[in-house]
This record gives structure tokens, sequence and C-alpha cells, in this order.
């Protein structure tokens, strides 16, 4: 008896997620379905997620007729500066405040925080103007640099270099480590599955920036992968709708492809920095 | 702290060596969040003031700015919207998936858990841009796939981003369904971080399944259901604004917009930076004060750095 109801409720479980399953992948299998068919059956009025025939002719056609590897490589440049400068400044920001212990501490810890709950764009146009004024519009340079200001990412590294015990740092101190090392070896080493989890969080995050670069970036040659859809999207899309997904599904690729590999760590992180009082 | 501190006092020295390493490792982090962030703040509080297109002399123009703002439908409606974004988008970001990973983790078997976590946060790590389009072409009035298959069903087709009763919740559903994954797997991770003994002593004093989640693990959960709420409410404004410039543009009159959109709209449709900033300003104190309000109210669970 007991069994047969604990059998039923896990099928329904079961169902209910499947069913959720679908309507919350619908979009993202849509987009690579209709990269693989033809154009005539893209305009069919149908709903058919399996292509009757797959075609890998729209993915041929981006890649010879646009500037997809330069998309690519300008995409790849400033996720891999947000990233190192992103994770870089608040593993600093982490440690000045675990591991010192100063009146300030609490100050400089809400001096970063706060800065989480102002829009960004709030901060767009000084930020435009102070980039325009460095003569950085339109480079790679343009797209990093305010981003190198994250509370959220300072947040959760914090949360995690906070769990490691006081003791370890006290130990080294007596031992007349210097804080470089302690920096290193001590706090990194510690923290290192964390970090990684947080790196692919801020790399996935950045991979997809949208706003910010739109407005910096204006030649064709510096757009990135986000950008270039949208431009696509805008002018040239017309009946154009295969390419368009193939593109889409090709700037997609990477970063599911990061998720897939990390994804354990990146919910072990969660699971163990916790969101603590 | 609590009992890893004992550290002997620092020494009353006014600036000890203490305090020039901490200042020194600081560095990078005063200079990225000052430059970047407080002094766009504090610049965008000045132009304000002022009356500018980018390239035409600056004026000064006092309060002009704040007073001729209110007299804005757009800013009001702005307004009104940030507010109703925040309520409407409540339940996909908190409720919801508060619901789902409960859900999930009640699933026996490991593998299939495993995946439908892996699965339902998909959709947080595409670009918004790029869904958005995707999902131009679902709500798309002649050739989009939710009409094509109202039709067929016999239902008459809707202009679902032109119509100023629809496009609001076009928006809310796409960025429902592109945040819930995130918010869902904190929840997982704050309620496996839950001690299995208190849940099992109250299973022992017979406690029903229900009780068990009310009164142990529902308090238990309280850190991570505060950072959930407060994150919610203070990116629900940043989130919509992609949706909100791929597929509506603020349109049709102004029903979609938000605070964060108008000051987009001022500053790079009109050039008039002067109202643009002042929207920033208020905008600014707005989301300050919402999250001071929001601590103060969840204050007993809530961050407290000790």
């Amino acid at each position: 008896m007991k069994n047969k109801k604990r059998l039923l409720s896990q099928s329904l479980l079961h169902v209910v997620s499947l069913v959720l399953l679908i309507i919350i992948l619908f979009p993202l299998l849509w987009m690579v379905s209709s990269s693989l068919k033809t154009p005539k059956e893209l305009f069919s009025n149908g709903i058919n997620l399996l292509p009757k025939q797959i075609t890998l002719e729209n993915y041929r056609f981006v890649l010879e007729k646009y500037d997809f590897v330069q998309w690519l490589l300008n995409s790849i440049v400033t996720t891999f500066g947000i990233f190192i400068l992103q994770v870089f400044i608040s593993l600093m920001g982490a440690f000045a405040l675990n591991y010192y212990r100063t009146r300030w501490n609490r100050i400089m810890f809400y001096f970063v925080l706060i800065t989480m709950v102002i829009p960004f764009q709030v901060t767009m146009i000084p930020n435009y103007i102070l980039i325009s004024n460095m003569g950085l519009v339109d480079t790679q340079i343009a797209v990093i640099l305010p981003y190198a200001a994250n509370a959220t990412t300072f947040f959760f590294i914090y949360q995690q270099v906070r769990s490691i015990p006081k003791s370890y740092y006290e130990v080294a101190r007596i031992e007349g480590a210097h804080s470089f090392w302690v920096f290193q070896h001590v706090m990194c080493g510690l923290c290192k599955g964390s970090i990684a989890a947080v790196s692919i969080l801020t790399i996935i995050d950045a991979w997809n920036l949208y706003f910010w670069p739109l407005l910096v970036l204006s030649s064709p040659k510096s757009r990135t992968l986000t950008i270039a859809l949208k431009q696509f999207a805008d002018y040239e899309v017309g009946d154009n709708w295969g390419p368009f997904m193939a593109t889409a599904s090709l700037a997609s690729l990477p970063v599911v492809l990061a998720y897939t590999f990390f994804r354990r760590h990146i919910i072990d992180a969660f699971v163990s920095s916790g969101i603590k009082g | 702290m609590s009992k890893n501190e004992n550290y002997t006092p620092a020494r009353r020295r006014p600036f000890s060596r203490e305090d020039a390493c901490f200042w020194l490792w600081l560095i990078p982090v005063i200079a990225a969040y000052g430059l970047f962030k407080y002094w766009p703040m504090i610049y965008s509080f000045i132009l304000s003031f002022a009356n500018w297109n980018f390239i035409s002399d600056f004026t000064w123009v006092g309060f002009g700015n704040y007073t001729n703002m209110f007299s804005k439908t757009m800013f009001i409606k702005g307004m009104v919207n940030t507010l109703k974004y925040i309520v409407y988008l409540f339940p996909f970001f908190v409720i919801l998936p508060l619901l789902l990973s409960v859900m999930l983790l009640n699933v026996r078997n490991k593998f299939a858990q495993e995946l439908y976590k892996t699965l339902f946060f998909i959709p947080n790590i595409l670009a918004l841009s790029i869904v958005c389009m995707v999902w131009l072409w679902i709500f798309s009035s002649s050739y989009g796939l939710l009409n094509n298959s109202l039709t067929k069903l016999g239902i008459a087709s809707v202009n679902w981003l032109t119509n100023s009763k629809t496009a609001f919740y076009c928006i809310v559903a796409v960025c429902g369904w592109k945040y819930l994954g995130m918010n869902m797997i904190l929840f997982i991770a704050g309620l496996l971080g839950i001690s299995q003994d208190c849940v099992e002593a109250a299973y022992i004093d017979g406690a029903s399944g229900w009780q068990c989640f009310w009164s142990i693990k529902m308090p238990l959960l309280a850190p991570t259901t505060v950072y959930v709420v407060i994150t919610s409410v203070i990116f629900a404004a940043e989130r919509a604004f992609t949706a909100i410039s791929v597929l509506t543009s603020g349109g049709p009159s102004y029903t979609t917009t938000n605070l964060s959109y108008v000051i987009y709209e001022f500053a790079f449709k009109y050039y008039n930076i002067g109202t643009a900033s002042a929207i920033s300003t208020f905008t600014s104190v707005f989301f300050l004060l919402l999250t001071v309000i929001m601590m103060r109210t969840m204050g007993g669970y809530g961050y407290h750095e000790e």
C-alpha cells in the first residue's frame, strides 16, 4: 500500500517536472531546430520541433558570408578580460577584508556591497562619457573596464572566503608568511572549487553582455556575438531567420558547454558557501 | 565574528602597519568601484542640475530637471511599472523556484534529479538578448508560433507585443522564464544545507511532512529566502531591461517601460542628459531606500556581518 502510494507520487513528480521542462526548454529547442531546417519548412505554419529534413546549409551560410570568426574572437577577448579583472579584484577585496583587522573593514564591505543595489543604467551615462574621454570607444577595453566592479561577484567570493577559519591566517602570520603567500596558498588554495564556480558564472555573464557593448561598440569589426546578432536581427533578418538561428545556436554553444562541464562545481559552491547570515 | 576571533587587538597607533597593508590590498577595489560606480553616481548627480545634450554647452538649471521630471508621462509610467514588475515578477523569482526546489529534492531517482536540476537552469546561462529574439518570433503577430497555434485551436490571434494589455505580461513571462532557475538552485542549495538532524528529530516527534516543511525547514531556510527576496526585488528593474529593449522598446504607450529604460531613452534617444541624470539619481535613492527598508523589516534573518 505504502509502496504503491510512493510510486504514484514519484511518477506524478516526474510528469510535472517533464511538462515544466518542455515549456522551459521550448525556446531553446526551437532555436536549434529551426537552425537545421530548410527555408521552406521554416516558414510553414507548423510547430514541429523535429525538422523533416536536416540541413547544415544555414551554418555554412553564416560561416561563409559573415565575419563570424571575428565576432567570436571579440567575444572571447571581452569575456576573458572581464573575467580576469572582475574575479581578481573581488579576490583581493575579499582577502583584505578577511585577513586584516582594522576599524575600516565594515565600512569598506558596505562601500562595495551598496553598489549592488544601483542599476547599471544609473551609471551608464557618466561611464560612457568617461570611456569616450579616455578615447576608448569602439575598443574591447571599453567593454571590459566598467565590469571590473561587480558587487555580486565580490559578495559571492567574500562569503566563501569568510568560511575559512581565522586560525589558518594566524598560523601563517606567526610563521612569518608574506601576505601574498597567504593570498595565493591559503585563500585561493582553500577556495579553489568555489572560485572555479564563480569564474564560470562570471564568464557566462560576460559572454552574454548585451547592453553596454551595444552602446560602446559601433563598427562592425569590433562587435561581439550578441551585438552582431542584434544587428543581424534588426537589419538583415527578413527571410534569413535560418542563418540567424544558426548564429544564435553557435553563440550559445560555448556557455552551454561550459555550464555542462562545471555544473557540479556551481551547485556545490552554492551549497557550501550557502547564503549564510 | 564567532569563536575564531582571538586576535590580539590592534595596537592603538593611529595608522598601523596592518592598516597600511589593508589599504594596499584594497587599492584595486577602490580604483574600480570608485571610478566606475561612485564617480558615475556623483557625476550624474552633478549633471542632473544641468541642461546638456553631449555637445552643447552646459547650462545650469538648478532643480529644474527634478521638477520637470514629474510632469513627464514616461517617467511616471516608468516608476509605476518598476513597482509593477517587482510585484509581478515576485512569484517567478521567489515562489515558483521554492516550489520547484522542494519538488526536485523529492525526486528519488538521483540521476533524474540531477538532470532536472541541470536542465531547469539552462535558460539562465543563455544570453537574454538572444533568447529574446527567439521569443520575438514566438510572440510575433503575423508568423508567431503562439498565434499560429491559437489559430489552429480556433482562437483569434492577439498582437502580443503591440497590444497594451498583453505586452507587459509578455515581458514578465520572458524575465520570469529566464531567471527562474537561478533562484531555484539557491533554494536547493539552502535546503541541502539544512542539517538532517533537525528534520529527523521532527519526524520522530510525529510531525507531518507539511508541518516539518513549514516549521522546521522554512525558518532554517530564512537566510536564503531573504537573499533571494532582496535580490529579486532590486534586480527586477535591471533584469527586465534587456527584454524591454529587444521585445517592445518600452512601447505600446509606455506600458512596458521601467525606470532603467526611461533613463536610457532620455539619454540616448532624446539626448536629454539633464533629465536622464535626474531620473538616475532618483532611481539610485529609490533602490537604496527600498533595500534599507527590506533589510530592516527582514532584519532578524538578514545579513549581519557578525
